[in-house]
């Protein structure tokens, strides 16, 4: 009977913590004095570890450098789209040059990875005292977006990832500039619905409406004939999981 | 009392450093080691202060749940067993 008071007050207490967004955002900000330095000495050591390792382990060494390299690859494909983004728009815009295009951006370090947390959430090391602001986009790579801001602290942010399972999340897709509605399906996976006489081929880029950013390249295009639309299938172009350093664009939540 | 301070230890770096289901497996392993452990509401609490936000699934309380979960089956088993 004692146990369970105290069980029912213990978890009456932590649901007011966690439910009353004051108390929830006073308790996250003193977490977060504290928690970047453990991750950063964790961070180290593991760096430091695998740097020891690399000296008696020759295979491990090479797995290292192909992660490394692999990751490299993933960067370079985002950016390669960012590019041939950039023509489509030189090309169907021509004549309406002038726009201005200058963004300001902090780059920051992935602290936490979405493998570490169910919420399938990233935190980094900018926060408000970086200007970050809740809703600002979250790029990687460019302009290979990942997700907006969700929560900030003075010192980190928490990044929720459009990619994540009952987010959605709006785009177009394709030359013909098709609007979908991309619902996240996780590890950087997107499926969206597009009429059926819609012209969406494998490879189409997908951008999002806000910001025209790049959410994905289609790998998949389903359909039914007794279907009123195509169901498409894509993903991020690089492997989410991997990527150690964002960018937030600042201010974009104000667009 | 230094076992208890150990495990509280051991789950503080987990839930810092390994992934979720990890952190669940030591929780849980710590839940039997140290009956009745009601610290694991505090570091469910601090899971979920730590990577989640109230804006995301389930009202960021995932941590909060599975804690008392964890706590209560390891009560019920714990009674059984002995």
């Amino acid at each position: 009977m004692r146990r369970n008071t105290t069980l029912v007050i213990l978890v009456a207490l932590s649901v007011f913590v966690l439910v009353v967004p004051p108390v929830r955002g006073a308790i996250t900000q003193a977490a977060y004095l504290v928690a970047p330095s453990f991750w950063n000495v964790g961070s180290s050591t593991a760096n430091i570890w695998n740097s020891f390792l690399t000296n008696f382990r020759d295979k491990n060494f090479l797995v290292n450098e192909n992660a490394m390299l692999r990751g490299e690859i993933d960067r370079m494909q985002a950016q390669v789209l960012d590019r041939n983004l950039l023509a489509e728009r030189v090309v169907t815009l021509e004549g309406t040059l002038g726009r201005a295009q200058g963004d300001d951006r902090v780059t920051a370090t992935v602290f936490v990875n979405q493998n570490k947390s169910p919420y399938d959430i990233l935190v980094i090391d900018a926060g408000s005292d970086n200007g970050v602001a809740q809703g600002d986009d979250v790029v990687f790579a460019g302009s290979g977006v990942i997700g907006e801001i969700a929560e900030v602290t003075s010192t980190a942010s928490k990044v929720r990832l459009y990619s994540s399972s009952g987010v959605d999340t709006q785009a177009v897709v394709g030359s013909h500039f098709v609007p979908i509605v991309a619902a996240g399906h996780g590890m950087g996976n997107f499926e969206a619905k597009v009429p059926q006489d819609s012209i969406v081929a494998v490879g189409d880029s997908v951008v999002t409406t806000k910001g025209n950013l790049i959410l994905g390249s289609v790998s998949l295009v389903e359909e039914k004939p007794a279907e009123p639309f195509k169901r498409i299938y894509f993903r991020t172009p690089f492997n989410i999981t991997e990527i150690r350093s964002v960018e937030i664009i600042i201010g974009s939540s104000r667009l | 009392m230094r076992k208890r301070i150990i495990v509280n230890l051991v789950l503080l770096g987990a839930v810092i450093y390994l992934p979720w289901w990890a952190v669940m497996v030591i929780a849980s392993i710590a839940a039997f080691l140290c009956a009745p452990y009601y610290e694991i509401v505090a570091f469910g609490v601090l899971f979920d202060i730590l990577y989640g936000t109230n804006t995301i699934s389930f009202g960021g309380v995932i941590g909060l749940v599975a804690s008392v979960c964890i706590f209560v089956l390891a009560n019920i088993i714990g009674k059984r067993i002995r």
